[in-house]
């Protein structure tokens, strides 16, 4: 097998099996967007492809997927003619389980409202369950600006969350 | 300054509500060969970036040399062809081609030749042509396009009547196979050395590269180096791949391997902006 053939196996194998969590991952910070949650996953693994011999030599394909994801998003927040506003229909809902759909809406419209950088942060941290540190490098930010973010974002959302959590 | 510290429990509900709402998202069937597909174009585009930035380095440097030698009223005159260095930036290459015949750090000095740079491009398609399309029915008649830099090249279209697609023979020549940088070997790519028959009846050793669903044979004259690359698809031109466009390897080392080819001079490659009526 050439090395081309093994670069794309490789990469084949670890698209089926992560390309559903980016996926995820892109819709969270997309504010519940599919599709633009799609076209970020897509701009994200055609930069993982290129970078795949390098990524792979240094075995950080993980890291190096959830940055070039981040990066992605905030490329597409940048577009001017996709400016992002909140998201209240035409969301991918499947079967509900967990919360209700208005306590869900009221998460959405929350996450939907803080600026995208501060959805980054969230995401990070508390989806990817990033440490301060972790994020503050994947963002390019330092340490306290993570913190800040962090505890504004919860603010905003603690409201969003006390209803859903006394629903 | 003390950060505020985040409340526990919502920090703990926030990751498990958020959990739930990704839970939520329905991830679209999208086949990995489509992944796969778009991250070659993503390779092309990044080649054809860096060859662009070279070739504008070339300009601006040659159009700063043109500037310096003439003033503005007597550029219409004298149409003397300026003999730059051509200081390109060439990036230093990861892994050099390890069986490639070595080039002489002197390479001789380029006969005088009376062609520009557009009927050298010309005369290299026609050489081109008499190999892969005789009956001339399917390669651009006239190069539209010029790679510069480390050395010189155009991309040919490749069309098939009947068919909306369209295909690409791309060719450089250079001094040293260093200045060859679509050739570069890493692991991601799949080098091997080849041996046909060369237009003296005598054998000629070729390297093949392939990677991202290119191929690219390279073969070395005396001083220079020709190497040809063939696609379904014109990248930056086309998106749908033309039908019926097979070349072996075999046949791109034999057109590689024609003594018809030479290294542009001087005066040819510093030509390329006025050939093509860019700005010098």
């Amino acid at each position: 097998m050439g090395r081309r053939e093994e670069r794309e196996q490789a990469f084949t194998t670890y698209v089926a099996e992560r390309r559903p969590h980016l996926h995820r991952t892109a819709y969270l910070l997309c504010g519940g967007d599919g599709h633009r949650a799609e076209d970020v996953v897509q701009q994200a693994l055609a930069k993982l492809y290129a970078a795949w011999p390098r990524v792979a030599r240094a075995g950080s394909i993980d890291a190096y997927a959830r940055r070039v994801l981040v990066n992605a998003h905030l490329d597409e927040v940048r577009r001017p003619w996709r400016r992002e506003r909140p998201v209240a229909d035409g969301l991918d809902r499947a079967a509900p389980a967990g919360p209700t759909v208005e306590e869900t809406d009221a998460l959405w419209t929350a996450l939907a409202a803080l600026a995208p950088g501060q959805r980054r942060v969230v995401v990070l941290r508390h989806y990817l369950g990033l440490s301060v540190e972790e994020t503050a490098a994947d963002l390019g930010v330092s340490p306290g600006t993570v913190k800040s973010q962090t505890a504004d974002a919860l603010a905003r959302l603690r409201v969003a969350l006390a209803d859903g959590a006394t629903r | 300054m003390t950060e505020p510290t985040p409340d526990p429990r919502t920090s703990a509900l926030l990751e498990q509500r958020l959990h739930d709402l990704a839970a939520r998202a329905v991830p679209p069937a999208v086949p990995v060969a489509d992944d796969v597909a778009r991250g070659r174009r993503r390779v092309r585009r990044r080649r054809a970036v860096l060859g662009a930035s070279a070739l504008a380095a070339v300009l601006v440097v040659g159009g700063a040399a043109g500037l310096a030698r003439s003033g503005p009223d007597d550029r219409a005159v004298d149409r003397t062809p300026v003999a730059t260095s051509t200081p390109t930036p060439t990036p230093t290459p990861t892994t050099a081609p390890t069986t490639a015949p070595t080039t002489s750090t002197a390479p001789p000095a380029a006969p005088a030749d009376p062609r520009d740079a557009q009927q050298l491009l010309t005369d290299w398609r026609d050489v081109v042509a008499s190999y892969l399309d005789r009956r001339d029915q399917h390669l651009e008649r006239v190069p539209s396009n010029v790679q510069s830099g480390s050395g010189l090249g155009t991309k040919l279209g490749w069309s098939q009547a009947g068919s909306d697609g369209l295909g690409m023979v791309q060719l450089f020549v250079s001094r040293t196979w260093a200045d060859q940088w679509y050739m570069w070997c890493d692991s991601s790519q799949d080098c091997r050395d080849l041996t046909v028959r060369g237009p003296d009846g005598g054998e000629v050793a070729a390297r093949v590269m392939e990677a991202d669903g290119e191929t690219w044979v390279g073969v070395q004259h005396d001083g220079f180096v020709v190497a040809l690359m063939v696609d379904a698809l014109f990248g930056n031109n086309a998106v749908v791949p033309v039908d019926g466009f097979d070349v072996s390897v075999r046949t791109l080392a034999r057109v590689a391997a024609d003594d018809r080819f030479s290294m542009p001079t001087a005066e040819q490659q510093a030509g390329v902006d006025r050939a093509f009526g860019w700005p010098g």
